[in-house]
Order: structure tokens, then C-alpha cells, then sequence
């Protein structure tokens, strides 16, 4: 019980941290993401990074954006694997690491989908589909990262390897 | 080889609870499902509020109280934690009234989290609305499903202590 206190305290504190940080690390991240969309982009299609998060624009004009703070995920993906109790620290920094670079591709994903989607439809005509669309890449952003701590916590439980809970 | 089964097992319920709940988002808003759970997760917090001498007032999903005002949308319920919940409860491999008992207690507790979460932003929008959208997206949002596994992991805890 105790365990599982500190636990959730120490995630509120790396979550107050990743939020001091993240405006800082945020535009580096958003640039890295446009270098690997944009090579899959149309020539007409143009993917910068500014003061809000990562615009898209075909031919000057603005197509879509996703925000910095959509980027949220990241933050739970350190709290879940640098605190959660059990591990060693080699395996700790090994899953966070593998963590946040399957979160990465799940965020180049997401845009390189949403920029297809809204190329694809009208925007005005397909509002529902884009809200239901950034809904599924947000949830997306939460659940990545909960999925893989839960099949690997699930794993050491049948394994037996001492790992927490 | 059975011990493989069972971790096959437990793995696709975890990620089949979770890939049906994002599957199902369009049949969840066509059914209503959707506004239904930000319209009460609105009262529920217009009622708090009530009962912390703030007077507000629900209109759809929409708060409006003396101090701050805000709409509440499908990621402001509960829902997302208790799917995450379910899921992580359902992929243990338990006896079903265990399971059942797990979610009796761990439902509600997710409701009122969540709750005591809005309520607390409605007072940071007031006090301190420049970091509002920082600690609602980056810290709070996370913390509630952070919490979600946190009561998973309690429960689990508690069935090894009563196995044991």
C-alpha cells in the first residue's frame, strides 16, 4: 500500500517536471517529427514548427496543427516506467527508452494520418471524422504507453521475476 | 507451455479491451454514449462545486460557476481510466468475483478522482489561468490514468496478501 502511494506521489512529481521541461524540449521534439513526415508529404505540402506546435500548410495555406501539449503521452511514459517499484535500473531505462520511441512513431504517425485525412476530405464537410480522428490519436497518446507498461508488468508476473506490483 | 497460454491470453484482453473501446468511438458517439457521460460528469461537478460554496449553473456539458467556467469533453470523463481499469483487471488472471468486486470499488473511485481533479481546475482557471491548460493536459490527464493503474496495482497487492 505504501509502495503504491510513493508510487503515484513519484509520478506527480516527475509529471510536474516533464511539465517545467516540456516547453523547452517541445519545439526540438516537434522538428524532429517534421524531419521524418515531411520527406513523406507532397511537394505542395509544407510542415514547420511554431510558437503553439507543428502547422501544416499546402501552397501557403493552413491546413492543420498539432498542438505541443498533444504530446502529453511522453510525460506518462516516464512517470510509468522510472517509478514504478521493482525494477532494476538497467531494465527500467532500457523500457523507458523503448517507450518513448514507440510514443514517437505513434506521434509521426498520428500527423502523417491526419495531414493524408485532411488532404483527402474537405475539412468543412468532414468536421465529425476530424474530431473523431484527433479523439482516436489522442487516446492514442495515453494508451500507448499503458499498454506496453501493462503486457510487460503482465509478462514478469507469470515469469515470476521479483518485478513490482 | 500453459504458463505461455495464460500470458498470451492475458495480453490479448488488455489490448483487446483497450483496441475495442478506441474501435467502438463512433458507435459511442452515434449512440449518445459520449454526450451522455460529459453531461453528468458536468453535473457531478456542478454539484461539487455546490457543495464547496461555489453556486453554478449545467448547461449540456457546459459548467458555469461565479469563479471559472469551462465545457467538459469526452477526455474530462472518467471514461478513458476506467477502460484502462477494466482492461488491466479483466487481463489478470483471477477468479471472476475477484474481478467483479475489483471494479465494484474501482469504478467509483475513478468517478470521484476524476472529480476531485475538475474541481480543482475550475480553481486554477481562477487563480492561475496561465498555467491551466499545462497542468489540465500534462499533469492532471496523466495522474488520472496513472491513478487508474495505481488502483490496479493496490488490488493486486491486496488478492497476493489474501492468497498468500
Amino acid at each position: 500500500m505504501t509502495k503504491i502511494v510513493l508510487f503515484l506521489i513519484g509520478c506527480a512529481l516527475v509529471l510536474t517536471a516533464f511539465a517545467l521541461v516540456w516547453p523547452l524540449v517541445a519545439p526540438l521534439y516537434a522538428q524532429l517529427q517534421v524531419f521524418c513526415v515531411q520527406p513523406l508529404l507532397g511537394s505542395e505540402l509544407r510542415a514547420t514548427v511554431d510558437s503553439e506546435g507543428i502547422a501544416v500548410y499546402r501552397d501557403e495555406k493552413f491546413l492543420t496543427r498539432q498542438e505541443f501539449l498533444s504530446f502529453g503521452g511522453l510525460g506518462l511514459t516516464l512517470a510509468l516506467w522510472l517509478m514504478t517499484p521493482g525494477f532494476s535500473w538497467k531494465r527500467r531505462i532500457l523500457w523507458t527508452a523503448l517507450g518513448l520511441i514507440i510514443l514517437f512513431f505513434w506521434h509521426v504517425l498520428g500527423l502523417w494520418v491526419l495531414i493524408a485525412f485532411i488532404q483527402a476530405l474537405e475539412v468543412k464537410r468532414a468536421g465529425g471524422l476530424m474530431t473523431l480522428l484527433y479523439s482516436i490519436i489522442a487516446i492514442g497518446d495515453w494508451v500507448m504507453p499503458v499498454v506496453l507498461w501493462g503486457a510487460v508488468l503482465l509478462s514478469y508476473r507469470f515469469w515470476g521475476s521479483g518485478a513490482a506490483p | 507451455m500453459n504458463r505461455n497460454r495464460s500470458l498470451v491470453r492475458a495480453w490479448v484482453t488488455l489490448a483487446g479491451v483497450i483496441g475495442a473501446f478506441v474501435v467502438l468511438q463512433p458507435l459511442l458517439i452515434y449512440i449518445g454514449f459520449v454526450r451522455w457521460a460529459n453531461e453528468l460528469t458536468a453535473q457531478l461537478l456542478a454539484f461539487a462545486l455546490g457543495l464547496l460554496g461555489t453556486s453554478s449553473s449545467v448547461e449540456g456539458a457546459v459548467v458555469r460557476s461565479q469563479i471559472f467556467s469551462l465545457e467538459i469533453i469526452f477526455g474530462c470523463t472518467a471514461v478513458l481510466p476506467i477502460v484502462l481499469f477494466v482492461a488491466a483487471v479483466a487481463a489478470t488472471p483471477t477468479v471472476s468475483k475477484a474481478k467483479l468486486w475489483a471494479l465494484v470499488w474501482g469504478v467509483p473511485s475513478l468517478v470521484l478522482f476524476n472529480l476531485v481533479r475538475l474541481v480543482s481546475l475550475v480553481y486554477i482557471g481562477r487563480l492561475a489561468p496561465q498555467i491551466f491548460d499545462t497542468v489540465h493536459v500534462l499533469i492532471w490527464q496523466p495522474l488520472t490514468i496513472l491513478f487508474a493503474l495505481a488502483l490496479w496495482l493496490m488490488w493486486i497487492e491486496r488478492r497476493r496478501a489474501h492468497c498468500s
